[in-house]
């Protein structure tokens, strides 16, 4: 591909007092490109996604996103870039309805300013019902706790809530962690919808298959470091658990 | 139980006791069911109905507030201090607002200080309260020098003892604040995020939205409830005492939590508050009424409190 | 009457120092240091005792004693350990004021232990807990009662119904009070009846709330309201005037406080309450400085006063032709 790529990310370092998480990392995503990011635990997954979602400021490296550099000083920064971010514990608030979690943060407001600005509870029901049946959700009972649902239905809330802003880049920390069986079939449908429009994915996983279903592209890290970059069509699941238990050097041959 | 009736239960079930309560005391005194005790009841619970609302919040944030008392009775007394320093020749009307306006700032003060060190100090809320309490309590017994403020005319004493219609001002200033703050939590997006932190802050935080001047903001706001009370209160008496709101947190909290608010934040809501402080309330009129002893009240009290919340954590399954 | 043997007493105790003085004064300077007591109040979040601080403070200005109060704020286990603070500074005098008569023994049987005379200001320490005290220094509450009594008889003309609003319970003072109330009530006006006895803490919020109560209950019926303080009064005043409450003929009802602090004094002036009782904190505060002074400087001479071991401390009505 000729174009620019959507993200990228040179040289990443960062440290947790003495404890290196990331160590120069080096990686490129592309718009409509669904990158698996796979690693053993305490590899650094998390922490990555965390540099782009803006919870954490990396020590070293530098951020592009679009072609320009940009700092990414807090989860605002980043959904105001375009990025957002599906955690594995989904950040939802169960006393809050379907709606609520939706706009949590960007609720659409009728009238008012300042510390009383009044919501528009109608206008965001109408538009979570849309979001959903446009993901090709079906949910109904919009207006219960969200604590009250199952797992797939909280996982399809809070995927809702990343992408009805149109967002460039999607990361979706562990989705089918915690959902049922039949439940993981729709995650794995999700993401290719989002591909098709032509969104950047990066998802973290563990289930090597659910990865190799639907990623272009795996990233293997390992202790902090990137220590592969493989098309998934020219790889294989033992290649990749070779390189995540570290069998075998950096090797880009695969690539 | 089926569960649509376990539901209804936890979320109406308040309003059911209340009604029975009603019914049950108007059986067992004559005395009970007149306009004019009935609105003694009002006038007596208004005080501590007006701290329960910004209590309510706190504790909706999974915070909690124990100063409540010591800070009514200093903005009581630092308002009946400077009625008492009136400059000659100034309007009455002006220095009453003046005094009043400067009540209602400590109790402002008084609540940042607790929101500054609980958001930005990282000290638990029980704690920082806990100091705030005995130091508002110091602070008072240095302002009046044990002694209480009295004699503060007639113009002031309107506050408590005023009347809309035949309606007790202070139950008229009770509804309407219950109600500004009902429609507040209810319909407004600072309402909403004040339900959100006390579930889930990480979740609001990582939302974009900034949580910690929120939490400094009710904080304050509740010292401000705290001290209109506490200046009510002084209304009420026509005096400042040292010894004022002594114990106020404990029926305040205890009207919250009646009311089906769960001390670990993110649910409650201030019309079930209000049903809470009245049940207590009428506890204790009924009780006076049947001529029962004060010990009796205390024990009373207690046990309908555990007893709610018992009945409050079966129904809703909590292990 | 009691006056009297309070003036003498005092004349005496004066003389007796005066004369001792020279005496004490060797004593004193053979130990070098000035007198140290230690006043152990229950609270100082009531003017009552914040004026028996005053009194002995006062007095101990005059007499070069060093006075060292602390203040329990109305809790046992703190002042216990005030006073077990003030054994350790070796205070040559205690001055305690129990917030609980009983419960204060442990720690006064310590002081006796060390060699510290101890003296009960306006509450009793019981010494059938082998607790020993040198004076007990206490208004007469007991009296006071049957005062208020008297009064109520008088006014009502021994006829009535009468609403009781009792202190702490537990608290000597209220128990004294209450009991010589009801004595002498039923002494002097058998035909008068305490037709409500409800326990409002001393507390004028509590009697204020507790009196709208008792006014619904009773409506039509009550006479007089007799309170074991001056902060219930008021709060009972209050709610008479809020109900427009009075007596089945029409006329006032009448209200009989205790302690005479300020504000009852001014609802006396304005004709809202009818009486008070005065005690006289300051005296009280007074004797016990001037009392220890001169136990310790010479135990013997001070044993031999009359009225050394229970003093009652006099009370008096005030009414408005007083003020």
């Amino acid at each position: 591909m000729e174009q620019a790529p959507l993200a990228e990310l040179h040289d990443i370092s960062k440290r947790f007092g003495g404890v290196v998480a990331l160590d120069k990392v080096n990686l490129a995503i592309n718009s409509g490109e669904v990158i698996g990011l796979v690693g053993d635990n305490g590899a650094g997954k998390s922490t990555l996604i965390k540099v782009l979602s803006g919870a954490h400021s990396p020590d070293r490296g530098e951020i592009l996103f679009e072609g320009s550099p940009v700092h990414i000083r807090n989860p605002r920064s980043a959904k105001e870039l375009g990025i957002e971010t599906v955690y594995q514990d989904l950040a939802l608030v169960d006393t809050l309805d379907v709606p609520g979690n939706i706009f949590l943060g960007r609720e659409i407001i009728k009238f008012g300013f300042g510390p009383l600005r009044v919501l528009d509870k109608s206008r965001m029901a109408q538009r979570a019902k849309n979001i959903l049946q446009s993901l090709g959700i079906s949910l109904e009972a919009l207006r219960t706790e969200v604590g009250l649902l199952s797992g797939g239905q909280r996982q399809s809330v809070a995927v809702s809530r990343a992408v009805f802003t149109e967002p460039k880049l999607v990361i979706l920390d562990e989705p089918t962690a915690a959902l049922a069986v039949r439940e993981v079939d729709h995650v794995l449908d999700l993401v290719h919808n989002l591909r098709t429009q032509h969104i950047g994915l990066i998802f973290i996983s563990h289930v090597l298959q659910e990865v190799f279903a639907v990623a272009d592209r795996i990233v293997v890290l390992r202790k902090g470091q990137k220590v592969a970059d493989l098309v998934t069509e020219k790889t294989s699941m033992d290649a990749v658990v070779n390189f995540m238990v570290g069998q075998i050097e950096d090797d880009d041959s695969y690539a | 139980m089926p569960e649509r009736w376990r539901i209804w239960a936890l979320d109406y079930g308040i309003y059911v006791v209340f009604v029975l309560l009603m019914l049950v005391m108007w059986q067992l005194s004559p005395y009970f069911l007149t306009a004019s005790n009935l609105l003694n009841i009002g006038s007596q619970v208004s005080m501590i109905a007006v701290v329960a609302i910004g209590m309510t919040m706190v504790i909706l944030m999974a915070e909690i507030d124990l100063s409540v008392g010591s800070v009514a009775a200093l903005a009581g007394a630092v308002t009946a201090g400077l009625i008492h320093s009136a400059p000659n020749g100034w309007s009455l009307w002006l220095w009453l607002t003046i005094a009043i306006s400067a009540g209602m700032a400590v109790g402002f003060l008084a609540g940042l200080v607790n929101g500054l060190f609980v958001v930005w100090g990282g000290i638990p809320s029980f704690i920082v309260t806990l100091g705030t309490l005995s130091i508002g309590r110091g602070l008072v017994l240095l302002y009046t020098g044990g002694r209480p403020i009295f004699g503060f005319g007639e113009a002031f004493a309107k506050i408590s003892w005023g009347h809309i219609g035949t309606v007790p001002l202070p139950i008229v200033i009770m509804l309407s604040l219950y109600l500004l703050a009902w429609l507040f939590l209810r319909e407004t997006q600072l309402g909403r995020y004040i339900y959100a932190i006390g579930a889930n802050k990480e979740a609001v935080d990582l939302a974009g939205v900034k949580y910690r001047p929120i939490k400094v903001s009710i904080f304050a706001l509740a010292g401000t409830f705290s001290a209109l009370a506490g200046i009510m209160l002084t209304s009420r008496l026509d005096s400042a005492q040292p010894t004022a709101a002594m114990g106020w947190e404990l029926d305040v909290i205890a009207a919250v939590v009646l009311g089906g608010a769960s001390l670990y934040g993110g649910r409650g809501t201030v019309a079930k508050t209000l049903v809470g402080a009245f049940i207590i309330q009428l506890i204790s009129n009924g009780l006076n009424l049947l001529e029962v002893q004060a010990y009796w009240q205390q024990i009373a009290k207690g046990s309908i409190i555990l007893i709610a919340l018992l009945i409050e954590r079966i129904l809703s399954g909590r292990r | 009457m009691k006056l009297l043997s309070l003036k003498r007493f005092f004349i005496l105790i004066s003389a007796s120092a005066l004369l001792v003085a020279p005496l004490g004064l060797t004593g004193a300077m053979a130990q070098d240091k000035a007198m140290k007591f230690g006043l152990s109040l229950s609270t100082l979040n009531n003017p009552f005792f914040v004026t028996v601080k005053d009194g002995a403070q006062k007095e101990a200005d005059i007499l070069h004693v060093n006075l060292i109060v602390t203040d329990a704020q109305n809790r046992l286990d703190k002042q216990i350990s005030d006073i077990e603070d003030l054994i350790q500074k070796q205070v040559d005098a205690l001055l305690i004021n129990p917030t609980d008569s009983a419960g204060i023994a442990t720690v006064v049987k310590k002081a006796n232990k060390a060699g510290i005379p101890v003296f009960a200001i306006d509450r009793a320490i019981d010494v059938s807990t082998g607790a020993r005290v040198i004076a007990q220094i206490a208004s007469d509450n007991a009296f006071g009662g049957r005062l208020q009594a008297r009064f109520l008889a008088k006014v009502l003309g021994g006829k009535g119904n009468v609403v009781e609003l009792e202190g702490i319970p537990g608290a000597s003072a209220a128990i004294d009070r209450k009991a010589g109330f009801e004595d002498e009530l039923a002494k002097v006006a058998p035909g008068m009846k305490i037709i409500a006895s409800q326990q409002a803490g001393f507390d004028q919020a509590k009697g204020l709330e507790v009196m709208q109560n008792i006014i619904q209950a009773n409506p039509g019926k009550i006479y007089a309201v007799v309170a074991a303080n001056d902060s219930m009064a008021l709060g009972a005043i209050q709610a008479i005037q809020q109900a427009a409450a009075r007596r089945p003929d029409g006329s006032r009802i009448i209200v009989v406080g205790f302690d005479a602090i300020d504000q009852a004094l001014e609802q006396i002036r304005k004709g809202n309450l009818d009486a008070t009782i005065a005690q006289q904190p300051a005296l009280m505060g007074q004797l016990g400085v001037g009392s220890g002074r001169l136990n310790v400087i010479s135990p013997l001479l001070y044993s031999q006063l009359k009225n050394a071991q229970a003093f009652p401390v006099p009370v008096k009505t005030i009414t408005a032709g007083d003020l």
